[in-house]
């Protein structure tokens, strides 16, 4: 056993499938996959790789193996796992992570949009691959150095993989650790907390992880909590949900972000520049061992390309995207708008229309491109299980999403001894679950002369809606 | 509202799906009007209507978590505004209404169900079809053995099947 240091749990444990998977060139390409995208460009520190993260949620995961069969022996149960299926477990939250594409979640976005423009309004005949899940089940299956590594130890690629796909159906007899790698509280989610509060210098994580894990039990085929942790839970969760509000939808972060996926769109469009997103050319280099070079790096130096090709003498939005990203030039907050809000109101949605309608309107009065403007919009729910699914549900049976959601086990209780933490009365979250928070914010790109326009849609859009300015 | 939105609002409507979360005929409960939202789109994903969304397997077959949050979305815009599709993508959901038509009310939702559920357990989850079959058989009592097997037949003719 082989041990990593790591800057947020000290010694990693590590056997020898795992630090030959860590040595693998497809793993290694996570060192230059950043987890936060650009946020480096607003938390300095927030730098940190896919790669150090995956090691994270390992030894998040081994500690909750250790801890559900210790709760299993206290509880009197009879649960075993073998050493190999213990170890596949633990490949599978090592390996979590491994279909990042580089930047992350803003790739994922251009992707998406770019499939939404190609195959269903073009009708182009195109088979791309949009997801991290989907591309993570392409190299652990097609890369011939971690097949080979995995097939040395006796693992079938696809049992592996097949753990984080979130399309893999597990029948009620069999072993279905699933939860600990993929649920609302699981290896990734805790490490992520912790990490990006150690490297953000933000206090949000300072959360005992530890205690969290230890209280993991297996009933009913579940991963479950015991009752004593809702609190630590409820903290957990309310942790994470600010995290996310202070660095994830920062209003820089945003609006670079939005730079970001528009450069990758670009480049996308502009093959030469070498952003690939067809399956087949994916595998390819996969199997050729070329996707090592599939990274942050590579997409830089197409964004740097892209840029030498723009006249600078013509102020293109697709410019001045690549500015913002490449020289720090984001886009402006013209306007925002947060409200917590109950499922049933439409205040977001009749916002959103009237804001992109006042936009549109100024634009097309004062000859703007309407491209350099941007309006985001997002309902932020705190749960996994939507708030209008959940206010709806007369019973646990209602709610679609029950595999998934942090469950609590109560020993002592008169009739359901397992039931999910949004049902809990004695949960915070069960409250703030019915609750989405509406968050719409307005962009503008710095294009010459944007200031007045930037003051003049600030007035505007603040004087029509019920936000303080 | 972002082109996702309309794309998905579009795909219903050309189905001749209402993208309603509750029945205005009454016939289906809340739960079950979701379950044909939901199978309606892994359907038409099959048949190569790339929609984008990921599903996963629950109690009652596949789901996507988006998908939901989407379509609860779309009954809060009084004007969805429209998007064009290309003419290989509405053909394609032509395919797909023929094979909707086959039942009405419940029966359509049982059918639904069947199709999606044996389709992810053999083109997802790697099963043969006999082992969807049993799986169907012990987890979906309410889905009769001739509608299982008339799943089959019709994802076998069209092809989604091997």
């Amino acid at each position: 056993m082989r041990t990593i240091f790591d800057p947020v749990y000290g010694s990693v444990p590590i056997s020898d499938v795992e630090l030959e998977i860590i040595s693998a060139p497809a793993f290694q390409r996570l060192q230059n996959v950043k987890q936060l995208g650009l946020a480096h460009l607003i938390f300095p520190g927030a730098n940190y790789s896919r790669f150090s993260h995956s090691i994270g949620a390992l030894r998040n995961a081994r500690r909750f193996i250790e801890a559900i069969k210790e709760n299993a022996k206290l509880d009197g149960l009879n649960f075993e796992i073998s050493p190999s299926d213990e170890q596949r477990y633990r490949l599978a939250a090592l390996l979590h992570d491994i279909g990042h594409f580089p930047f992350s979640h803003a790739t994922e976005v251009a992707f998406d949009e770019y499939r939404q423009e190609e195959k269903i309004q073009s009708g182009r005949e195109i088979e791309i691959v949009d997801n991290h899940e989907d591309f993570g089940s392409l190299i652990i299956n097609h890369d011939p150095a971690i097949n080979e590594i995995l097939a040395r130890h006796d693992f079938i690629p696809n049992d592996i993989s097949s753990v984080f796909a979130s399309d893999n159906y597990v029948g009620g007899r069999e072993l279905n650790l699933k939860a600990i790698i993929s649920s609302e509280l699981d290896c990734d989610r805790l490490d992520y907390l912790k990490r990006t509060s150690h490297f953000s210098g933000l206090p949000f994580g300072n959360v005992d992880i530890d205690y969290l894990i230890r209280s993991a039990h297996i009933h009913e085929g579940k991963l479950c909590f015991d009752k004593k942790a809702i609190k630590s839970i409820d903290h957990m969760l309310l942790a994470r949900f600010h995290d996310y509000q202070q660095v994830v939808y920062h209003k820089t972060l945003i609006a670079l972000e939005w730079s970001l996926k528009e450069a990758i769109k670009h480049c996308i469009k502009v093959n030469d520049n070498g952003i690939e997103i067809e399956k087949s050319v994916l595998i390819r280099k996969i199997e050729s061992g070329e996707i090592k070079g599939f990274d942050d790096f590579k997409f830089t130096e197409a964004f740097k390309q892209a840029h030498s090709h723009c006249s600078v003498n013509k102020e293109t939005s697709a410019l001045l995207h690549l500015d913002a990203i490449l020289h720090r030039k984001p886009a402006k907050q013209v306007f925002y708008s947060q409200e917590y809000m109950d499922p049933t109101n439409k205040s977001h949605e009749e916002l959103m229309s009237r804001v992109e309608e006042v936009l549109e309107n100024y634009c097309s009065e004062n000859s703007l491109d309407r491209s350099n403007f941007h309006v985001w919009g997002k309902k932020h729910n705190i749960s996994k299980v939507n708030p209008t699914e959940l206010c709806e549900a007369r019973s646990v049976s209602d709610i679609a999403v029950t595999e998934e959601l942090i469950h609590i086990y109560n020993c002592s209780a008169d009739g359901d001894k397992v039931i999910p933490l949004v049902f809990a009365k004695n949960s915070l979250i069960s409250v703030l679950a019915r609750k989405f928070l509406s968050d719409i914010r307005v962009f503008i790109l710095p294009f010459k002369g944007y200031e007045e326009h930037r003051r003049n849609l600030t007035s505007i859009l603040f004087s029509q809606s019920s936000s303080p300015q | 509202m972002n082109d996702g939105l309309k794309i998905l609002h579009k795909f219903y409507k050309e189905l001749g799906v209402e993208p309603s979360v509750t029945d205005s005929s009454g016939v289906l409960s809340g739960v079950d009007k979701r379950l044909v939202l939901q199978k309606a789109v892994f359907v038409g994903q099959l048949y190569g209507v790339d929609l984008g969304y990921s599903y996963n397997w629950y109690v009652r077959g596949p789901y996507s978590p988006s998908l939901a949050n989407d379509y609860y979305d779309l009954q809060n815009f009084d004007d969805v505004g429209d998007i064009t599709f290309a003419d290989s993508v509405v053909e394609k959901i032509s395919k797909v209404k023929h094979l909707f038509e086959k039942y009405n009310g419940k029966q359509r939702r049982d059918w639904l169900e069947a199709l999606a559920s044996i389709a992810f357990l053999v083109n997802k989850s790697n099963k043969t079809v006999e082992e969807a079959l049993e799986i169907i058989a012990e987890v979906k009592g309410h889905i009769s053995a001739a509608m299982r097997d008339e799943a089959v037949e019709a994802l076998r003719n069209d092809g989604i099947l091997a």
